[in-house]
């Protein structure tokens, strides 16, 4: 009995999901004669076998519906959109109880009665509505019905149902032989097998392979199951919103993996969802726009060699990027600037971002937006790729591209610190090797970067990731291009690829999982077991950078208004020790070949002559490698100049003010992207605030004064005079001329003048020659503390001219 | 409690195992490492067209270095196999004794037991000579509590 019951159930909700579409084809062509059989002979089969199930409910609801249909049936009246709706509702409510009895559940309290009348009373509105006028060509058409219906019972295929743990039993058997032949196969070899044992091998093979290839099929299942929810979806949808929509289905005999399908379901619902929600306008709106008042989805779906291409186009209003842009910003998970450096791909990706979707529906605004993220990592998730194309106010166009399978995946092995690995191949973007020239490699502070063709991508080894050291091995190590989880693909270095499989997967015991860098498990044709690695979670367990802010993508290809302002002038060059840099070409003022002599280096500071003075130099030039003239930048900051020597210089050039990376280490800043090539950007601030102040003198502006009070010392004369000097002082020796200046400071050394003397016209120093002072009250300095001696004096002059 | 139990050793200590949990003692050759997960996962190993995550029983238990198998013939390495929340394993013990039905009950530990087998054993079988009881799913549960530390 319960076999019997829950194989009813399951029958009933199969044939529901199925005649849901029949349902709302009736409404659109309600004479259809051929659907209408159709749902008749579904509540004919429910009541039928309910009747004997002891299932009351479900015999008075079919019953009704039965009865309803019948005389729709005998032609009295089509039926109308209220009665078609009924008749939903009891389908409905039959679901219902089916899905109650599957799981156990008690049957939910409802009242089948109201349903029931509801549906009767619909009927008879349509029956007194009713044109009595008959179709001429009613008959004809009649006959054109039976030899369809005719066609179709033939073509339907006999079918019976099977537990799908026999399937993977069955699919487990096949793998085994597959295994146990490449074993024999091997032994053959080695021994010198006949060539009739060879032909029976053979033959052996082949049907191995055949009976792989059916038993794969077996799990295959038609995309029409995908779309079978979708119609009443849409009129529901369509319906609630006030918006008529003409839908069309194509591709539904394509066949795809159960597993997929169910896994395409949830995206695709939700795709087609915002499609009706925010895409297509309302009636009136579209009318306004010149288009026609019915909006058109269409749902295609084909094969593309491995893959499952489902697209969903409608004619609705597009995605408003600006609204978008606007939001992103607005929530704070990107910057305006940062948004303006993406191209318009990259722009209407930005749906995709993940944060948007729990913002307040952006519906009225921007179009969708709601959860596309989520979307897209279910699509990713199971090795899918989703894109848009969009076409404002026209219409757009969504295309997921899945595997066809998710159990056989075609995959890489690739060979890392001696061990092999599988990866899906729609992981993969592009494999390339390390000596390629479209490839540069380079390292900072132990991140390494690779830049192909002008993108930068964050590169990690695979034997860094999984902590195994690198084999030596002969030629070219290999850099696959790999998409993560966020969208933004990277860079795995790996050994070498080996070859490529078709891989069947399967789970991963959690203690593996948990490294979180493998994906599943394989057992290729060799019969070594084999890690399938997860592209996604590599990237998060190496912690790469792959946060949006970083994938700038530059919109290399227009200088329009807006970019111009976003770039300066800048002078590449290359250094003396060989790396390519840029520097404000505002900040060089002219560039000049030196002698490598004129180089000299004092304390740790590089200095260089030119024209009889020393200017700064920014690095000390080696005089021993260095021979003939080299070449220097000659850069001020306004004030103060600076010699920069460089190994050549290469171009002028239009550089981003913004920086690809920012990296300060000395006086570089970060790196840029200039023509496909990464150059590090000079900090100027950095590079002249390495120049000391008086480093060296340049002109000696008189700072003032200084009268040393006894000439004839010889301290004062050959120690103190010139140290003022240095300092930009000029001495005067005894107290000649104190009435000059104001300015003056007076050096006192010892106890040789009266301080009370001369203090009123003139800042006095006083100097002793011992260290310590002689009491509390002495005033002095220390005559060799320099910097104590400066000080005051300057601090005196200082004072002496702010009170003149 | 009367019931059939496995016999065997790991890091030298005598253990019986329910044999409801056991589904195969196989002698491992071949192990293909698993790098970057925790040290007592031993690798991979095919058995028919199942792959078998090798979980190094010892090295769980004791913290010791694993094996490695197929460095030298000399030593041999059973593996238990078993199926465990749909995952089929081979544990690595350091030998296999028999398998007995044994009609005694299961006894509590008594004295003071080494902390590292603490978390599991969950008693002892007499039967000639004492043995630790030990389940399988447990010493797998285990691994998870001790990752997930």
């Amino acid at each position: 009995m319960d076999e019997l019951l829950s194989e009813f159930v399951a029958e009933t909700q199969e044939s529901l999901e199925a005649l849901a579409n029949v349902v709302v084809a009736l409404e659109s062509d309600p004479s259809d004669r051929n659907l209408l059989d159709e749902l008749f002979r579904f509540f004919h089969t429910v009541k039928g076998s309910c009747g004997f199930l002891n299932l009351p409910r479900f015999e008075k609801l079919s019953h009704a519906a039965e009865d309803i249909l019948s005389e729709v049936r005998s032609g009295d009246a089509p039926p109308d959109a209220a009665t078609i709706t009924a008749v939903l509702a009891v389908m409905d409510r039959i679901a219902e109880l089916c899905s109650a009895i599957a799981s156990g559940a008690s049957l939910p309290h409802q009242n089948d009665d109201q349903l029931i009348e509801t549906l009767r009373h619909c009927y008879k509105m349509a029956c007194s509505e009713a044109a009595p006028a008959v179709d001429d060509d009613h008959v004809e058409k009649d006959s054109a019905i039976v030899t369809e219906q005719a066609v179709r019972n033939n073509g339907a295929s006999r079918t019976i149902r099977l537990p799908l743990t026999l399937i993977d039993q069955l699919m487990n058997g096949v793998s085994d032989m597959v295994l146990a032949r490449n074993e024999l196969s091997r032994k053959l070899r080695t021994n010198d097998a006949s060539p009739e044992l060879e032909a029976a091998f053979d033959r052996l093979s082949t049907c191995i392979a055949d009976m792989r290839d059916s038993i794969s099929k077996t799990r295959m299942q038609r995309v029409d199951r995908l779309f079978m929810a979708i119609p009443r979806m849409v009129r529901d949808l369509g319906r609630e919103l006030g918006k008529s929509i003409e839908l069309t289905l194509e591709g539904g005999d394509v066949e795809m993996d159960r597993e997929m399908v169910e896994m395409v379901v949830d995206p695709l619902t939700h795709i087609v969802r915002n499609s009706i929600d925010h895409g297509i306008e309302k009636p009136i709106e579209r009318a306004a726009t010149g288009k026609p008042e019915t909006g058109t989805l269409r749902i295609s779906a084909h094969q593309s060699g491995s893959q499952i291409v489902i697209e969903v186009a409608d004619d609705g209003r597009g995605i408003n990027v600006d609204a978008v842009i606007g939001k992103v910003v607005a929530k704070g998970l990107m910057t305006a600037q940062d948004v303006s450096k993406l191209n318009d791909q990259a722009k209407l990706d930005l749906i995709f971002t993940p944060g948007l979707s729990t913002a307040e529906q952006v519906t009225s605004v921007s179009g969708r937006g709601v959860g596309m993220d989520i979307v897209r990592a279910n699509i990713e998730r199971i090795g899918g790729v989703i894109s848009l194309s969009n076409d404002p106010g026209q219409g757009l166009t969504i295309t997921m591209r899945v595997p066809l399978t998710l159990t056989i995946i075609p995959g890489l092995i690739l060979s890392a610190g001696g061990l092999n690995f599988a990866i899906p191949r729609s992981a993969i973007i592009e494999i390339l090797h390390d000596n390629n020239p479209t490839v540069s490699l380079s390292a900072l502070g132990g991140g390494k970067t690779v830049t192909i063709r002008g993108t930068r991508y964050s590169m990690i080894d695979l034997e860094d990731v999984i902590g195994v050291p690198p084999v030596e091995r002969q030629g070219p190590r290999s850099l696959m291009l790999v998409r993560s989880a966020s969208g933004k693909p990277y860079i795995l270095g790996v050994s070498h690829v080996e070859n490529h499989e078709e891989l069947v997967i399967r789970p991963a015991a959690p203690i593996v999982m948990s490294a979180g860098i493998y994906a599943g498990m394989t057992l290729p044709d060799n019969g070594q077991p084999m890690l399938l690695l997860d592209a996604g979670g590599i990237a998060q367990a190496a912690q790469l950078p792959l946060v949006v802010e970083n994938v700038d993508v530059l919109d290399t290809g227009e200088t329009d208004e807006q970019a111009s302002p976003k770039t300066y002038t800048g002078l590449r060059f290359i250094e003396l020790t060989g790396e390519e840099r840029v520097v404000r070409l505002s900040l060089v003022e002219r560039v000049e070949d030196i002698d490598a002599g004129a180089f000299g280096e004092t304390a740790g500071r590089a200095h260089v002559q030119i024209d009889g003075r020393l200017i700064p130099c920014a690095y000390g030039i080696d005089k021993k490698a260095r021979t003939g003239v080299i070449t220097c930048l000659r850069m001020r900051d306004g004030a103060r100049e600076l010699c920069y020597p460089v190994e050549t210089v290469v171009d002028i050039d239009e550089i981003p003010t913004e920086l690809d990376m920012d990296a300060a280490y000395g006086v570089v800043a970060g790196v840029v992207l200039v023509a496909g090539q990464h150059i590090e950007v000079i900090d100027g601030y950095a590079l002249f605030s390495t120049l000391q102040d008086g480093q060296i003198v340049e002109e000696k502006a008189s700072k003032g004064r200084c009268v040393i009070a006894d000439g004839d010392d010889i301290w004062n004369r050959e120690i103190l005079a010139p140290l003022l000097m240095q300092a930009g002082y000029d001495v005067i020796w005894g107290e000649a001329d104190l009435a000059t200046g104001g300015h003056d400071v007076l050096l006192m050394s010892g106890a040789g003048t009266q301080a009370g003397d001369v203090s009123a016209a003139h800042a006095v120093v006083k100097l002793r020659s011992s260290s310590a002072p002689a009491g509390p009250d002495d005033d002095s300095i220390y005559r060799y503390d320099r910097s104590a001696l400066l000080n005051a004096i300057s601090l005196a002059s200082g004072i002496r001219s702010s009170a003149a | 409690m009367s019931g059939l139990y496995l016999f065997a050793r790991i890091a030298g200590t005598p253990v019986a195992i329910p044999t409801e949990d056991v589904e195969a003692v196989v002698r491992m050759s071949e192990l293909s490492p698993v790098p970057g997960v925790a040290g007592y996962v031993a690798g991979l190993s095919a058995l028919r067209s199942r792959v078998l995550t090798i979980v190094d029983a010892s090295a769980l238990i004791t913290g010791s270095a694993p094996v490695t198998i197929g460095d030298d013939g000399s030593k041999e390495n059973y593996a238990i196999v078993c199926d465990i929340s749909g995952h089929s394993y081979g544990i690595l013990v350091d030998d296999v004794d028999d398998i007995r039905t044994v009609t005694n009950p299961v006894l509590p530990v008594c004295g003071k037991i080494s902390e590292i087998w603490l978390p599991y054993v969950s008693g002892a079988i007499e039967d000639q000579g004492q043995y630790f009881l030990l389940s399988l799913t447990g010493l797998l549960e285990q691994c998870l509590v001790q990752q997930a530390a």
